[in-house]
């Protein structure tokens, strides 16, 4: 009976302390991420780019994707020559944070600096239809936040109409849901679309100095075009080592996987 | 289409006027008479030849001739028509004025005629007088030579000030021709407005005005070295049509210049000189053109002496409001603070001298982030100029930025206006917070990022963004709770809708329940030994267990009646039998309730259970039949 109540209170204090330990971890793990990021930042202002990028790539690889770290590498990255990436990470604070005015007008000058321009053809674009930029412009959080709230709303208002005794009552809760379920639908629609282009349209970045948009997945494949570091383009497909994707004017073609950064 | 019907009117009042002084109004007379615009013209020019006919009703081109022009070339036509109405001795009239109108251009020089022009009208002919004109080589700009069109108006020249007022309707034909004459495709530019002060914007835009297909190779602007110029975007300028000398042109915005004078005086845009592909038809090759603008001279004025602040700069002309703002009012010490001064409005933006941050003992600066955003379309040119200091502060405490004045010229009002924005006070705590990154000793990257290029971020939790909320274990419970939530409120609201209904089979099981629970009390009374309250539940069990299968309301109504239903409704004779004895027995036993015993009360019940499980067992309907 002694060994089995001494063995119960080894399990309870276990049980009592793991959490303790665990959340030691953590802030010991953030406080050695936060280091790495501040030395990143002090390699960054001292004007040595790779170490801070060195520096940076270690937080990341800790699991942490986090919109200032990116903007910082990109920054980073950019300062060291690396467009490609640049763009690359720009994009990704950007995805993370559509409302992101820093890394909106980084990336815009660091675009300036690219060899690629696509020429949007005068007929027959077939390019990202409006409204997908229209609705990655919105933050996801919100959107879904948004759409559960009068969601949630709608609903609550419906079963109040049920079990309301009044008919006055049950009257006035339908008009006000009206409203209420209308921008429900009109956020369902928008949230909807953009889990779609979350989803669904991936894009990713050109990260090699060069590389060529070919007409098949094959390297004996005709070269349609040259490519350069930054260029945005969709990925539809990966077929082996290549990648199908799409320019913003329509064209299609396949670029080496290695040669592109997924956002 | 105000402007129109203002016209439209304009030209009917016109007419009743001009009729009414001509005392055409009363009778059924007709006027023909023949006019001209100029009666002397260059070789390169055109006469208008304006045929005007005033009757009751339309006249048709065709009886019209004219017994010669010359040497001038009809070179296009077109005909207007206005109503003219009047009023005496109580009735109305109306006439038609309807004019003829020929472009005609010389082919010779030298002195020609235009012969008698002859209208046939109801039979009768009308007749103009020749017109003698006067081609010269090159014909001296003048303002009118011949007589004014009836409606008191002349035909200016493409290059008169005022051309743009001069809109008609013409209502039909026009002729087009092969060859590419000086007065088929021009160029035209305006300033506005053409006397301005020092640093007040004037828009330049240049026009182009065409009969013929006209493609823009190049336009060339003059050296415009005594003013700022900040072009504006015309590309979306759409073409539209106008009315020249009663020929069709149509007409386009090629290019705009906002231009800020920068010093007072005379100032003259020579010609702007605009390269054009002209075609007249596809089918044909385009001729190369060069075309110019007349040269514009402006008038600047120096800027007001009275009211000029001490701290004013020339550059500051325009319309303007400024702000400014500090991202964090409570900082650790060494950790950077930025101090944004905005300045919006109108104006040269790009030129404009904004206030300088005055030396900060306690702060390290370092070059301000400039950002300018400028309108591009419009013709004002508009916009903001930001300028983002980031500040080091260098000890604790409460540390000021001073409050910033700025002075400018407002030309709407004419008067100088002085801005001024908020004093900040930034609080510095002694210790720095985890986390932070020291600028001291690394200043220079600040300079490096100098520019629009935004700097990196100092400070982060480095908290992951993680997935999107729909992506959490939360999200599908959320969306799927209020519809189930909702269907059972339903369902609930449905079968209480339904018990609430006083229908047979709802009284039947209610008198099942009852009968049950009689029962149930009935043994606890036999336990207790009373047996008057025993008897009544038994006796109420039985009579409700006949209303729940049979849907007799037993209450009320005498035995023998009960037991003749009972046979109606098919109950088997022995257990209608069985039921009637209990029941007389249940009577007895609550009468005299000292004569019975426990025993008896137990055996009872065990028999009221028994009828009562056959006549379920029967499942008898209510209609009587029996399954």
């Amino acid at each position: 009976m002694k060994r089995v109540s001494s063995c119960l209170a080894v399990i309870l204090v276990c049980v009592m302390v793991a959490p303790v330990s665990h959340a030691q971890n953590d802030s010991q793990l953030t406080k050695r991420l936060l280091v790495l990021f501040s030395r990143g930042n002090q390699a960054y202002l001292d004007g040595d780019y790779s170490t801070a990028v060195s520096e940076y790539r270690k937080v990341l690889e800790a699991g942490i994707d986090n919109p200032d770290l990116d903007f910082n590498l990109a920054n980073a990255y950019y300062r060291s020559g690396n467009k490609g990436l640049a763009v690359l990470f720009y994009e990704k604070v950007l995805q993370m944070n559509p409302g992101d005015s820093a890394a909106a007008s980084n990336l815009a000058m660091v675009r300036k600096e690219l060899v690629d321009r696509v020429v949007m053809p005068k007929e027959g674009a077939v390019g990202e239809p409006l409204w997908h930029g229209f609705v990655r412009g919105i933050a996801v959080d919100w959107l879904t936040w948004m759409f559960l709230s009068f969601y949630l709303a709608a609903f609550t208002l419906a079963i109040s109409r049920r079990l309301a005794r009044r008919e006055s009552s049950r009257r006035l809760l339908f008009w006000i849901n009206i409203p209420v379920l209308t921008l429900a639908l009109v956020f369902g629609l928008l949230f909807s679309s953009r889990v779609y282009i979350q989803e669904k349209v991936h894009h990713g970045i050109v990260v090699a100095p060069t590389g060529s948009l070919r007409e098949g997945p094959e390297n004996g494949a005709k070269v349609l075009m040259e490519v350069h570091e930054g260029l945005k383009v969709r990925l539809l497909d990966e077929m082996g080592e290549y990648s199908r994707v799409r320019l913003a004017n329509g064209v299609e073609g396949f670029v080496r996987s290695s040669q592109i950064g997924a956002i | 289409m105000q402007r129109r019907h203002i016209q439209v009117l304009g030209l009917v009042l016109t007419s009743i006027t001009i009729l009414s002084s001509a005392g055409l109004a009363a009778g059924d007379d007709v006027s023909f008479s023949a006019s001209v615009d100029r009666t002397q013209v260059g070789l390169s020019e055109n006469v208008v030849l304006t045929l005007s006919v005033t009757a009751k009703n339309s006249v048709s081109s065709s009886s019209i001739k004219i017994s010669g022009t010359g040497n001038l070339r009809v070179a296009g036509t077109s005909r207007e028509e206005n109503l003219a109405f009047s009023f005496s001795g109580g009735s109305q009239n109306y006439k038609k004025i309807q004019k003829f109108v020929y472009i005609l251009k010389p082919t010779k020089i030298g002195k020609t005629r235009i012969g008698r022009a002859t209208l046939k009208y109801m039979g009768k002919n009308y007749s103009t007088n020749p017109i003698d004109i006067d081609v010269v080589k090159q014909a001296r700009r003048r303002p009118s030579a011949g007589r004014t069109s009836p409606l008191g108006r002349r035909f200016p020249s493409p290059f008169d000030d005022d051309w743009d007022d001069f809109f008609h309707t013409p209502r039909d034909m026009f002729h087009r021709r092969e060859e590419i004459g000086p007065n088929d495709i021009f160029v035209r530019a305006s300033a506005t407005p053409d006397d301005a002060v020092e640093g007040q914007q004037v828009t330049v835009t240049v026009s182009i005005y065409s009969k013929v297909g006209a493609r823009i190779a190049t336009i060339r602007w003059p050296k415009l070295d005594d003013f700022f110029s900040v072009d504006r975007d015309v590309s979306k300028a759409s073409t539209d049509q106008k009315y020249i000398k009663g020929e069709l042109y149509q007409f386009k915005v090629l290019d705009q210049k906002a231009l800020f004078p920068l010093s007072p005086g005379e100032i003259e845009i020579g010609p702007i000189e605009v390269e054009v592909e002209a075609s007249t038809s596809p089918f044909f090759p385009s001729q190369v053109r060069t075309l110019h603008t007349q040269p514009i001279t402006i008038k600047v004025l120096d800027l007001p002496s009275t009211g000029r602040p001490p701290d004013f700069d020339p550059s500051n002309v325009g319309h303007y409001s400024l702000s400014d703002t500090v991202d964090s009012s409570s900082v650790g010490l060494n950790q950077p603070v930025t101090y944004t001064l905005v300045l919006k409005g109108s104006g040269a933006i790009q030129r404009v001298r904004p206030p300088r941050l005055p030396t900060l003992p306690h702060f390290k600066t370092f070059d301000p982030n400039v950002d300018v955003k400028i309108s591009k379309r419009g013709r004002e040119v508009s916009g903001s100029k930001s300028f983002e200091y980031i500040l080091v502060p260098l000890t604790s405490g409460d540390l000021v930025i001073p409050s910033l004045k700025f002075s400018y010229y407002d030309p709407r009002d004419g008067e100088y206006r002085t801005l001024q924005t908020e004093r900040e006070v930034i609080k510095v705590a002694a210790s720095q917070s985890t986390g932070s990154v020291s600028t001291t000793g690394g200043g220079h990257e600040i300079n490096i990022l100098a520019g629009a290029f935004k700097p990196i971020r100092y400070k982060s939790s480095l908290k992951s963004f993680g997935r999107p909320f729909y992506k959490s274990s939360l999200f599908i419970p959320l969306l799927a709770v209020p519809p189930i939530v909702y269907l059972l409120v339903l369902a609930v609201v449905f079968v209480r809708a339904r018990g609430r209904a006083d229908s047979a089979r709802n009284r039947m099981r209610r008198a099942w329940a009852r009968g049950q629970r009689h029962l149930k009390r009935a043994g606890q009374m036999a336990a207790a030994g009373n047996a008057a309250e025993f008897y009544s539940e038994i006796k109420d069990a039985l009579l409700d267990g006949i209303e729940a299968r049979c849907g007799i309301a037993a209450q009320g109504i005498t035995m023998a009646e009960l037991a003749r239903r009972m046979e109606e409704m098919g109950v088997p004779r022995e257990i209608t039998d069985a039921y009637t004895a209990e029941a007389e027995n249940c009577d007895f036993g609550r009468f005299a309730p000292a004569t019975s015993r426990g025993e008896q009360m137990l055996e009872s019940l065990d028999r009221v259970r028994k009828i009562i499980k056959r006549i379920e067992r029967e499942r008898i309907r209510p209609d009587g039949t029996v399954r």
